[in-house]
């Protein structure tokens, strides 16, 4: 059941009904049930592998607390070792199924070709949100070992927490902490929270149907045919292309966000204005923000502190220099984390060089920061120069178009093609009508332009702290309505769900 | 100890000023990459080693709480 869909909104408002009519102390169960039944519309295949990591987790979890004494018997024995035995038999049981998920067919049609010499095709079951909820399994037992959470008793409440309906799909990626008491406390009836939920989720519906839908037609029509052409074409796409991964991603986001607030669970955030970073470090601590939070306390930290990567930093202290030394220790967990990210996102060898992309441009301005601040010093280069932000965050974007070059088009030699005919010089398609023949009109095109500039007014309002839900609950009563059911119909009338276009599926449901 | 820490994080991160706040974490003074810098920093020069247990916001807030652990690891 996608999230744009009629079966969707139909499956909330029946789950709020239930919901808030269901004792206090039972909605966590109905919370439960109904995130259930709307992963068993993925399939049944699917209940299987989320049972199995959900045992895994449970069992796991109450036995490191055991072992390290923060459940059952009280007592000060702490069998550390044995419980990182626990936490490694778990993490490959879990990691296994996700790698079955995400390579298992090229595996399985590798092996074929091998043993019986001939191609073969493979089918193999891909769990939906197996990413997602693998993460979360996986940063809830560390957690649990490390003795920063304690193991939930209950298994009903953990499989809630893996399984919760809006974040399974896409996430955002919880943490076990902060995220299991909100969705095991019963929360109350709260129009106002109520209302700030329906409108974030529409604001959300607006940006992946209105936007992301409308930029995907001229996107596709420009990469699927990407021989017909060329120079500008290729710059307008990209651009597009940004703002499509952007408006659709961060479009379920609000529409997950806004449908968990009306339960009273509030989800963390994973965007906050991405294109207004001013370098590539900040931009990914603005886009998705619960993965990089879990790489970087599960992956990045744990190997800061790992003795052999201090032994190494140890040993260029000692021979190159202090600051080398320190940056040492800095840069092998980022590299390690950026060839994860990438493959995270997808297996393709493309994918391996988008994260050493950008971990390699992260890691470079780590270690010339020292240079860069000599130089905005004696250029008089501070942050408060409005010129000097805007055309860092242009420098931003641009970092970011690349990115997306290298992964869009599906190998790297059609990037590669694609980014040399981007330099052609063509700049008579911007006045002969060529952009509004890429697969959509002039309307489709003026619409897209319209709505974007929309999303860039209300991104630099929340940019300056502007709480526009509540600004607008303070119009009086007519005009409050009157803009309400305006954004509805915005959504129902420039929405795409033409023939033939498939609405349904958001990009990062297949990570 | 505390003045050891504050000279030494000074010297390496000229651009903190460590004594601005209580919550150096929590305010967004440091961030993640800092933060690894002060743990290697901290681990060379005084030769401990400092478990991600030990990485949580108490401990980096402050250069008092950042003088605490190193005392606490030095006597481990």
């Amino acid at each position: 059941m996608s999230f744009v869909s009629y079966e969707f909104i139909g499956f909330v408002f029946a789950l709020i009904l239930l919901y808030f009519i269901s004792p206090v102390k039972v909605r966590c169960y109905v919370l439960l049930a109904g995130s259930v039944f709307f992963y068993y519309q993925s399939g049944w295949q699917g209940m299987i592998f989320l049972g199995v990591a959900a045992l895994i987790t449970y069992a796991s979890a109450l036995a490191m607390g055991k072992l390290r004494g923060t459940v059952g018997v009280k007592t000060t024995e702490d069998h550390r070792d044995s419980a990182f035995v626990v936490l490694m038999i778990s993490l490959l049981f879990l990691l296994a199924m996700l790698l079955y998920a995400k390579i298992g067919r090229q595996v399985t049609e590798a092996f074929g070709k091998i043993l019986q010499g001939e191609e073969i095709t493979a089918s193999v079951i891909v769990p939906l949100g197996i990413s997602y909820y693998t993460f979360a399994a996986v940063g809830y037992l560390a957690d649990v070992y490390w003795k920063k959470d304690r193991p939930e008793k209950n298994p009903f409440k953990l499989v809630l927490y893996l399984c919760y309906f809006p974040q399974i799909l896409q996430g955002p990626i919880p943490k076990h902490k902060r995220l299991a008491p909100l969705l095991n406390e019963g929360h109350r009836f709260d129009y106002e929270r109520v209302c700030f939920g329906l409108q974030r989720a529409v604001w959300g519906f607006f940006k992946k149907l209105v936007i992301a839908d409308r930029l995907a037609i001229m996107v596709n029509q420009v990469f699927d045919h990407y021989l017909n052409y060329t120079g500008l074409i290729f710059v307008f796409g990209l651009v597009g292309a940004v703002f499509q991964l952007y408006t659709d991603f961060s479009g379920c986001m609000d529409i997950a966000l806004g449908v968990s607030e009306v339960f009273g669970i509030t989800l963390e955030e994973n965007f906050r204005r991405p294109f207004f970073a001013t370098s590539a470090a900040e931009f990914w601590r603005r886009w998705h923000i619960t993965l990089g939070a879990w790489f970087k306390d599960y992956v990045y930290m744990p190997l800061s502190t790992a003795p052999w990567v201090m032994e190494i930093g140890k040993f260029f202290r000692k021979h190159i220099s202090k600051s080398a030394g320190r940056n040492i220790v800095t840069t092998i967990p980022l590299l390690v984390v950026w060839i994860l990210t990438g493959l995270w996102h997808g297996t393709g060898l493309d994918y391996v060089v988008w994260g050493l992309y950008w971990g390699g441009i992260i890691i470079l301005s780590t270690w010339l920061t020292p240079v860069y601040r000599k130089l905005n010093k004696r250029f008089g280069l501070t942050d408060d120069l409005g010129w000097w932000r805007v055309l860092r965050q242009l420098r931003t974007f641009g970092i970011y178009m690349v990115g997306r070059l290298l992964t869009l088009p599906g190998n790297l030699l059609t990037s590669r093609w694609i980014g040399r005919k981007i330099f052609t010089f063509n700049p008579w398609v911007l006045f002969d009508g060529t952009l509004f023949n890429l697969g959509w009109d002039m309307k489709d095109a003026w619409a897209a332009i319209i709505a974007l500039l929309i999303l860039w007014r209300v991104s630099v309002l929340q940019e300056r702290g502007v709480q526009i839900r509540k600004s607008v609950a303070a119009w009086p009563l007519p005009l409050r309505w009157l803009f309400y059911y305006g954004a509805i119909f915005a959504v129902l009338i420039f929405g795409i769900y033409g023939s033939g276009f498939n609405a349904s599926s958001f990009v990062y449901m297949n990570y | 100890m505390e003045e050891r820490v504050l000279e030494l994080l000074s010297e390496e991160f000229p651009e903190i000023d460590f004594t601005s706040s209580e919550a150096l974490v929590d305010d967004g003074i440091l961030d993640s990459m800092t933060i690894t810098g002060i743990i290697a920093t901290l681990s060379m020069e005084f030769g401990i080693t400092i478990p991600y247990e030990e990485i949580v916001e108490e401990n980096f807030n402050s250069i008092k709480g950042l003088a605490a652990m190193v005392e606490r690891l030095q006597n481990q």
